[in-house]
């Protein structure tokens, strides 16, 4: 009675006797061969197995967190620490910071805020002589050339405090309105302005 | 070395030493306070924190830059400046932020001892 035609462009399905499921034949192939071969495969897979599990054994001891350690640290020998410490001094007198190193270093300390200097003004001036006169500083000199030390910040604080207080204690004194109706010609007010 | 080192210490508010050692404790450069005892020298500081800063690089968040373990009347920065380690000992109430930028700035220096020392050992 009725067709029921569909348009079937499974390229997988080639025949009636392809196989319906892929697995690429690897299971139903090895079980055959395992079963050929047996007694070689078995040796082999015991090895791998060991293999993986010795792989899984070790990555788990990777990330295992442990802190017992840490008072279990050897203490390092007198001696040793001595020789070790006399080849680190040879060391740091060995080397030459290189110049650009350095200069970085000290100019990033220079602008760290200083903790007691009191005149911004003053340490502003100082740079200037330094770099031979110049009056424009440039920008990270100017930004960097000092903080706000504790003290400032105590004094400007005690300042806000007083200010505060002064501006509660304001009193306002009334001396009329501040907002004044207007009216036409025959009131009072406007015909006081036209008088 | 540790004369430059010695600038930090008016700089920054609270601030009572600064070490830089390897991994067992020894010491390379040190620059200490005169108002601080010597016993911030301890190894077991450095020890202490090779281990757990390897152990905390486990936690999943790559590795472990620094530590900040804060006590009552201390503070103390540690950075992993892998093969050295820097500490930095302050107040308790010390900026804790601007150690931090300080151990950066001297991860600078660290860099260039850690590769001073890997040199030597080549030969």
């Amino acid at each position: 009675m009725g067709c029921c035609g569909s348009k079937d462009d499974d390229d997988n399905a080639k025949n009636e006797r392809s196989r319906l499921l892929s697995g690429e034949g690897s299971a139903a192939y090895d079980t055959s061969h395992a079963r050929m071969n047996y007694r070689y495969d078995d040796a082999v897979n015991h090895t791998i197995e060991q293999e993986a599990l010795q792989k899984i054994v070790q990555q788990t001891a990777e990330n295992f967190i442990d802190i017992s350690n840490t008072h279990a640290t050897e203490r390092l020998q007198q001696q040793e620490a001595i020789d070790r410490a006399n080849e680190y001094k040879e060391l740091i007198g060995s080397i030459k910071l290189d110049p650009n190193t350095l200069q970085k270093i000290q100019v990033k300390s220079d602008t760290l805020p200083k903790m007691r200097h009191k005149k911004l003004t003053s340490l502003q001036s100082q740079q200037a002589a330094a770099q031979g006169g110049a009056t424009d500083l440039p920008p990270h000199v100017v930004l960097g050339s000092g903080g706000v030390t504790r003290e400032d910040r105590e004094w400007l604080t005690k300042a806000i405090d007083e200010m505060h207080e002064a501006i509660e204690h304001i009193e306002v004194e009334y001396v009329g309105d501040i907002v004044v109706p207007l009216t036409w010609a025959n009131s009072a007010p406007i015909h006081a302005i036209h008088g | 070395m540790g004369e430059e080192l010695q600038g930090y210490f008016e700089k920054i508010d609270g601030l009572k030493a600064v070490t830089v050692t390897d991994r067992d404790g020894v010491i390379l450069i040190k620059s200490v306070s005169n108002d601080v005892s010597q016993r911030v020298l301890e190894p077991a500081l450095s020890t202490t924190f090779a281990v757990i800063s390897d152990q905390a690089s486990k936690l999943g968040l790559k590795k472990n830059k620094s530590i900040v373990s804060l006590f009552g009347i201390f503070q103390i920065v540690q950075f992993n400046h892998t093969p050295l380690i820097t500490t930095l000992v302050a107040d308790s109430d010390s900026n804790t932020g601007v150690l931090l930028d300080l151990g950066d700035e001297l991860k600078e220096i660290t860099d260039v001892i850690a590769s001073a020392l890997s040199d030597r050992q080549v030969i």
